[in-house]
């Protein structure tokens, strides 16, 4: 176990994330139990100080046999209900955001939500799951009184005090543009509340985007490295993750990049920190000092970023093409 | 290439031939005819193989870099493999002996000098093969990827569609074209190959181009590896990748897992695939499998990859269709279960 990180020996854009899997509290006869397990295991988290923790899909309702419409579990997401006032609490308490995946109504509609509560227990966002099953979509066949309806195809990012975040859930990891749309968008981290696992899917998506993926599932949670690289996973001991992560990082194409590393790392030495990719030509490079932005080192040294060289490649290219 | 213009095709093959024959003393390859391989051929099977090019770089001479290469080759073609592929630009990269592009860059259509010893190859193991060469066509040159067919001849070429900007831009001045980006698949007697060449990996067009044309195998020729890249695509158009690079060679499933790679001490990869075998969820394929091993047993493989959540159904009786097992078990493919959710989410979606 960490200590306890005080924020002000944190670096100017670590983030503590933290996520928690649901694994061992399925099947649940009741909701009331299942909440009650879920803050429990939120509890192991508290002395890390997370910024943000992120829970599993419909955190209440995912596999407890209690039987509910659609009406009584669905949340407003104007006016908090019991799930979304309970761990309102916790957020503040602890000063830190919440992903809270529940079933919510707006407008005479049903979605399978995840709601952003910020550090004052507010709402600050919700997302609607894009792409439901076709079992929760058609009425009266997953739920009772009802179905889910898909969200906007385009989904949202959110500004956090520590920077733009995505959401998604479960069935979602199934299409790619989603996960694409939210990198346009500026997303540098994605929160995943989903039941199933999704395995190596995220890791991709991750490397695909350059963004860090947290997962919460029925199965596991992971912290997942804009690499791909999984930097924290749960297990046996520890059905949560909680970890820091450095938004002060870029990514870049390996070659020719490769050839300056020496000079940058003997300029900068430990405070600029390289992860290179071998075997797929990637490199991510960090700043580990308050001061250094990577992206003025990047400029000093003359070196694109991924997307930069990709885009001017592609370019030439077109230029060239016959 | 005026080292090679004093040796035919046919007699350099014959002398590496020798080489090779030293090379292989002692190993326990067996005769391809002994083993009988083409006879036990299930429908939609097919033999993939592919070499990768370590320990073989930096070299000295083309010559030496093709008589090594074909070493290697012919290690792996007692496999009896239908496609052979080979890495990126095989006969020049990472070689010293400096050639321009006019006289390194072979003919698309007629057999040129390094397409020749290919094509002999070929015609000897009855087997595809990658062949990726500079070549010049309406007077573009291009780094390809070329086809041989089993009977030696050009049977399609590829154009690398995304080249570096010093592919492009040289400073001697004479640069490669970018290929097109809609090229066609192209139809071999065992499915649809399409390939893929190095810095492409980058551009999710060249991988959604063959996706679209319904690819069975993509060959993907490389100096660098590409890693996960590659199971990431084998996943996402759930078709088999073959890859041969500068650092490794490897088989990759539909599934997005590693079939078979090189390794330190065997410098080549293989295996034994089936266009046939689908890709299905775990659920809820998990709860009808008990049914359909009792059902039908051996004449089944079924493979759960956790990793990629995943499941793999392909037969292994040639009387058995693994879309005839899918209805009568209620089963969907991947594609199918996502197409049909789509179809419900429009509906639903405000």
């Amino acid at each position: 176990m960490a200590k306890m990180v005080q924020k002000e020996n944190r670096l100017p854009r670590e983030v503590w994330v933290a996520a928690l899997s649901l694994k061992g509290l399925w099947p649940e006869k009741t909701m009331e139990k299942r909440m009650k397990d879920v803050l429990k295991r939120m509890e192991s988290l508290y002395a890390f100080e997370p910024d943000i923790i992120c829970l599993p899909e419909t955190v209440n309702t995912s596999w407890v046999n209690e039987s509910k419409t659609l009406e009584e579990v669905a949340e407003d997401e104007n006016n908090p209900g019991p799930v979304t006032s309970m761990l309102a609490d916790v957020a503040r308490q602890q000063n830190c955001y919440i992903v809270c995946p529940i079933l919510t109504k707006n407008q005479g509609h049903y979605y399978n939500s995840s709601i952003l509560l910020n550090r004052q227990g507010k709402i600050d966002g919700v997302f609607h799951k894009i792409h439901p099953t076709t079992t929760e979509c058609v009425p009266e066949t997953y739920y009772k009184g009802g179905g889910i309806t898909p969200g906007s195809l385009s989904p949202p990012v959110f500004k956090t005090d520590f920077g733009t975040i995505g959401l998604q859930i479960c069935m979602d990891a199934a299409w790619f543009e989603n996960w694409h749309y939210m990198k346009e968008d500026g997303a540098e981290v994605v929160f995943f509340a989903s039941q199933a696992s999704y395995k190596n899917l995220l890791s991709h998506y991750a490397w695909l985007n350059h963004y860090y993926i947290i997962s919460s599932t029925g199965e596991d949670a992971r912290i997942i490295d804009m690499t791909g690289e999984v930097i924290s996973s749960d297990g046996e001991f520890a059905r949560w993750v909680c970890a820091p992560i450095n938004l002060e990082k870029a990514f870049i194409h390996i070659w020719p990049q490769v050839q300056k590393f020496d000079d940058i790392q003997k300029k900068y030495g430990r405070k600029i920190h390289f992860n290179i990719n071998h075997l797929e030509n990637w490199a991510t490079i960090e700043s580990l000092h308050p001061d250094i932005k990577v992206k003025e080192v990047l400029k000093e040294f003359g070196l694109p970023s991924y997307d930069e060289q990709i885009r001017e490649a592609t370019e030439v290219q077109d230029k060239y093409r016959v | 290439m005026n080292h090679l213009k004093n040796v035919s095709r046919r007699n350099f093959l014959r002398q590496s031939s020798i080489g090779l024959g030293a090379g292989i003393v002692g190993t326990s390859l067996p005769s391809c005819k002994a083993a009988g391989l083409n006879d036990k051929k299930l429908p939609g099977e097919i033999r993939l193989a592919s070499v990768d090019l370590k320990g073989l770089w930096p070299d000295t001479t083309i010559e030496s870099r093709i008589k090594r290469i074909l070493a290697r080759m012919n290690d792996i073609a007692g496999m009896q493999p239908d496609i052979l592929c080979l890495p990126e630009l095989f006969d020049t990269i990472w070689v010293n002996e400096e050639k321009s592009l006019a006289e390194l860059a072979q003919d698309e259509k007629e057999l040129g000098t390094i397409t020749g010893i290919i094509s002999d190859f070929a015609i000897k193991n009855n087997s595809y093969v990658i062949c990726p060469v500079y070549t010049k066509t309406q007077g573009h040159y291009y780094n390809s990827s070329l086809l041989i067919d089993r009977k030696g001849n050009i049977a399609g070429a590829y154009h690398k569609m995304h080249p570096t900007k010093t592919e492009i831009i040289t400073r001697k001045g004479e640069g490669v074209a970018a290929g097109a980006l809609d090229q066609p698949v192209i139809e071999t007697d065992f499915g649809k190959v399409g390939m893929v060449i190095c810095y492409d990996a980058n551009w999710l067009d060249v991988w959604d181009n063959w996706k679209n044309q319904g690819a069975d195998v993509i060959f993907f020729s490389s100096a660098f590896p590409g890693g996960r890249i590659l199971n990431y695509y084998a996943m996402r158009n759930s078709c088999y990748i073959v890859s041969s690079t500068g650092g490794d060679a490897r088989i990759i499933d539909k599934s997005g897992n590693d079939l078979d790679s090189s390794s330190t001490f065997v410098r080549y990869a293989w295996a034994t695939v089936n266009t046939g075998k689908v890709c299905v969820g775990t659920w809820p394929t998990r709860d009808r499998l008990p049914e359909i091993f009792r059902k039908y047993g051996d004449k089944l493989r079924i493979k759960v990859w956790e990793s990629t959540d995943v499941i793999t159904i392909e037969s292994l009786d040639p009387g058995l269709k693994v879309s005839d097992v899918l209805k009568e078990f209620k089963l969907q493919t991947n594609d199918e279960l996502l197409k049909e959710s789509e179809e419900a989410q429009n509906q639903y979606r405000l």
